[in-house]
């Protein structure tokens, strides 16, 4: 048999293998007991050397089939075992990580997990390719290493994880508001913006019905806030039996910013008072609902009952306008 | 661009973000600050053919985005970057040419007030076309200046506004009077995506050198954790080797024990002048390389030394 077509044979028992591990990891948690005590300095060590050596192979790889001449059979089949076993020990560590120590927290490991191996899938399918030291190998290298190289910002426990995604919700959403409050005052200053994809401006009659949409974006936004504020001065929130809190806050904190997206996307022209009453209901209930889970839960968030004032009131306000218009 | 009417503007623009997530495997989230709608124009025509640059609303990216994730899970990498001043760039072909595009299309802008300064700005001396009546905004800014010909002249170079630092309204109308655009801004690559895959734009620029340097790196860690612990690897044979030789030499150098390669040190220690007159002879020959073996030679004779600095730069480990 032709070596080349015995290295093309080799690559593609690796992706394959690659995206039964992929397939694995995407499905979700193993069957694994978890036995003894969890040590977590070990842990997040251990995880450093893995990722390390993760990217460490992948260098290895990219490397070997840089230039001319290629690795013979043998020498590339003992490289791709060795990025394999780099994989399957990244994966076991991965599920070391007791489920007990909080959904949010596995979640992140498990995207972090995803990314390196699909990094990795992604220059073994290059390399395979067969074009040595190609610039698109160089990138599928680097993509690798950044995916490898962010142990040091990886949330370490499920508060963390929990706040990373608090933040991220909290930006995005003070984003959308300042998108509508951008439409409350479009058209105001006359200028043709030709080069952008632009919106056609609301007319006033429309523009009325904004103040009570962004009133309910604003509330989503401060409820966030309050939300990272508990979470950073409650330092209990580390204790294990605020794992189960912390991931059901998680929950519903990952609905907010795609209601307020929804929501925000209706108030473009054409305004359909049906699609605005729908998305305006799911993000006021989905704002209450998160309220009220902060107000009973462990996490103690103080001065809530403003913000469920101000929910109501908007929604009210909202509704009442819809209903007259 | 010719506005679209209001009924069909939104579903047109979701059509529009799916299918270009379907069309393009690739896509640049670039930053739009400063970029002015001329500008703008300007980099779509010459990205034609090359590229298709989509901005607008970022709540509606995300939902398009979202409402794709069943066909394309990957795509999620980019919500959390979709926010600010931001468009996508999406393409085909190589990243590197378009974002050769996207450089080249910066235009100079004056400096606004309140503008974070991308670069230093630096006022050369020179003679000003201005009237004495405007020596106040120099006085202000502390800039020396002096009367010629009726007309204000700047006395030396001045470093008015620094790297990141804002630019204050003084400095502002200053420059605008000096006829000075100090900045240039364009499209800014924020992130790069490519076949579910998200990286900084940083690692468009990886050479076969970094390649080599990081794998290094990491046969240095091998060769120190074998030397450490005594158990010879490939990598550590080299540094084994050596240290050996240091210690062979060192012995040869005490005592009256010889062999061919250590006859040459000790020859140096017996005379070093007899060398020295040597490299002088060499050095203007050979220029500044001639130096470069009267020091391998000097470190030879440091047998107790550390460190020795071979080409394979493996020489930190005992």
């Amino acid at each position: 048999m032709d070596s080349s077509n015995t290295r093309a044979d080799l690559f593609h028992d690796f992706i394959q293998k690659s995206e039964l591990i992929l397939e694995q990891i995407r499905a979700g948690e193993d069957s694994r007991c978890h036995h003894g005590q969890f040590e977590q300095d070990e842990f997040w060590n251990k995880l450093g050397v893995v990722f390390k050596k993760a990217a460490h192979e992948a260098t290895k790889l990219s490397l070997v089939f840089s230039q001319e001449p290629a690795p013979n059979e043998e020498e590339c089949r003992g490289v791709l075992e060795s990025v394999e076993k780099a994989m399957i020990v990244l994966v076991s560590v991965y599920y070391s990580l007791p489920l007990t120590q909080g959904a949010t927290l596995r979640k992140a490991l498990q995207k972090a997990t995803l990314n390196i191996i699909e990094g990795i899938k992604s220059l073994a399918e290059t390399v395979g390719q067969g074009t040595l030291g190609s610039q698109q190998q160089l990138q599928t290298t680097g993509a690798v290493w950044h995916e490898t190289d962010i142990v040091p910002t990886l949330p370490k426990s499920n508060r963390e994880a929990v706040l990373v995604m608090v933040k991220e919700s909290a930006a995005l959403v003070t984003d959308a508001l300042s998108e509508v409050q951008e439409i409350q005052t479009s058209g105001e200053d006359g200028e043709e913006d030709d080069g952008f994809e632009e919106s056609p401006v609301l007319s006033d009659a429309e523009k009325a019905l904004l103040a009570p949409c962004s009133g309910l974006i604003k509330t989503s936004k401060f409820i966030l806030k309050k939300t990272c504020e508990g979470i950073i001065s409650n330092e209990q929130c580390e204790q294990a039996e605020y794992v189960w809190a912390l991931d059901h806050l998680a929950e519903i904190v990952d609905r907010l910013s795609p209601a307020v997206d929804d929501f925000a996307s209706c108030l473009y022209p054409p305004l359909k008072h049906d699609s605005i009453r729908q998305e305006g209901e799911r993000l006021y209930q989905t704002n209450e609902v998160l309220l009220t889970f902060l107000k009973q839960s462990e996490i103690k968030i103080e001065k809530l009952d403003p913000l469920l004032a101000a929910n109501k009131h908007n929604w009210d306000k909202l509704s009442s306008s819809l209903g007259g218009v | 661009m010719v506005k679209e009417d209001k009924a069909t503007w939104k579903s047109n623009y979701f059509m529009r973000i799916a299918q270009l997530l379907d069309e393009y495997p690739k896509c640049f989230i670039v930053n739009a600050d400063n970029v002015g709608s001329k500008q703008m124009q300007q980099i779509r025509a010459a990205l034609r053919e090359a590229a298709v640059i989509l901005m607008g609303k970022n709540t509606m990216m995300r939902k398009a985005i979202r409402g794709h994730l069943d066909k394309n899970p990957a795509l999620e990498k980019l919500l959390p970057h979709i926010k600010g001043n931001v468009g996508l760039v999406f393409l085909k072909g190589e990243l590197t040419d378009v974002r050769e595009k996207l450089l080249k299309n910066k235009v100079k802008a004056p400096a606004r007030a309140g503008a974070l300064a991308p670069v230093h700005v630096m006022i050369p001396s020179q003679a000003t076309t201005l009237g004495p009546e405007k020596t106040s905004f120099f006085q202000a800014l502390q800039i020396p200046t002096k009367i010629t010909r009726g007309c204000i002249e700047i006395l030396n170079e001045v470093n008015l506004i620094k790297l990141g630092d804002r630019v204050g309204a003084s400095e502002a109308t200053l420059l605008n009077m000096l006829n000075i655009s100090p900045f240039s801004y364009g499209l800014v690559i924020q992130h790069v995506y490519d076949s579910g895959t998200l990286f900084e734009p940083e690692i468009l620029d990886i050479t076969d050198d970094d390649i080599r340097a990081r794998f290094l790196s990491g046969v240095r860690n091998i060769a120190a954790l074998s030397l450490a612990i005594g158990y010879p690897t490939s990598a550590s044979a080299p540094h084994s080797i050596v240290n050996g030789f240091k210690r062979i030499l060192a012995l040869a150098v005490e005592t009256d024990i010889t062999f061919p390669e250590a006859e040459q040190t000790k020859e140096y220690l017996k005379d070093p002048s007899k060398f020295a007159a040597l490299a002088a002879s060499a050095a203007p020959a050979a220029g500044g390389g001639g130096a470069a073996p009267a020091k391998k030679e000097e470190k030879k004779v440091e047998p107790e030394s550390e460190e020795s600095d071979d080409d394979m730069g493996f020489g930190l480990f005992d």
